[in-house]
């Protein structure tokens, strides 16, 4: 999974050994403090709700790792809870997380999404989803960010492009692909 | 008293089937297994199938209805899976099979 947005530049590698959870490793480009952090991540699925009709999850998800700017190195670490509900014609998430990097990087962000497809695809098929997704970030200078974004999906390979309405406005950019 | 036992073992084997809803949905004919599924709303949960039951030796292929959320499974000839496996391998996937009511 690759991700572009107003704040960071990010990249997560993660293998999943059971549908209850996965492993891997997340890199993050912190633009505004030119920082990066490197980080092992450990997603849990807390539970899935499966009816007729829709799917419902929520997860738990943390990393341990380190951060570095150009003048020093510190442990790094975050952990948050994402939910989503989604039907075949509906979406809906909300995720937090807290970040912590010693004097180099300390966030709280939470995101809500909502999200419609204009049409309903057959399996196989380009499933689109017109998407807006608003963003809280506490301790930064980008606090409120405001994204339409439209998500094409298909077979397994998923991509998001918007646009951040922030006080830096920026292109978004986020795209998956399931092995 | 054989009376008694005998009421109570089949009062007993109802309330179990009640609770149980009937049983599971899974229709089968000759080598083709129907399941109907609870949580498949994208392409993603019908890759995941694809995954967990493409390592299943005894499986030759499967397809997924989306509209229906039905799930077909075809075996190799001679092949078999028992309901307790195909809950297994449904659960693995991350999905559950509906109930027949």
């Amino acid at each position: 999974m690759q991700q572009h947005n107003v704040m960071m530049d990010s990249s997560h590698i993660h293998f999943s050994p059971t549908a209850k959870y996965s492993v891997g490793y997340k890199f993050e480009r912190f633009r505004l403090q030119d920082a990066y952090s490197h980080a092992f991540q450990l997603n849990n699925l807390l539970h899935r709700f499966n009816h007729k009709g829709y799917q419902a999850n929520i997860y738990l998800k943390s990393g341990l790792g380190i951060a570095h700017n150009s003048d020093r190195v510190a442990p790094a670490l975050f952990s948050g809870i994402a939910m989503d509900w989604e039907t075949r014609r509906l979406f809906a998430s909300y995720s937090n997380r807290f970040y912590w990097a010693q004097d180099i990087q300390e966030y709280i962000n939470n995101s809500f999404r909502v999200g419609v497809a204009p049409y309903v695809g057959d399996y196989g098929d380009l499933h689109t989803w017109f998407m807006l997704q608003f963003d809280h970030n506490a301790f930064q200078d980008e606090e409120f960010i405001l994204t339409p974004l439209v998500r094409f999906f298909k077979s397994t390979f998923m991509l998001e492009i918007g646009y951040s309405f922030a006080q830096e406005d920026s292109m978004m950019a986020n795209f998956y692909i399931r092995l | 008293m054989k009376k008694i036992i005998l009421v109570l073992i089949v009062v007993f084997n109802m309330l179990a089937a009640s609770a149980n809803g009937g049983g599971l949905a899974i229709e089968r004919s000759g080598s083709q297994i129907e399941l109907h599924l609870l949580g498949i709303v994208c392409d993603f949960c019908a890759r995941a199938l694809e995954k967990v039951f493409g390592r299943q030796e005894e499986v030759k292929s499967i397809s997924v209805d989306l509209d229906t959320n039905i799930m077909i499974v075809n075996l190799k000839q001679g092949q078999n899976l028992s309901d307790q496996q195909l809950t297994k391998l449904i659960e693995d996937s991350g999905y559950k099979i509906e109930e027949k009511e």
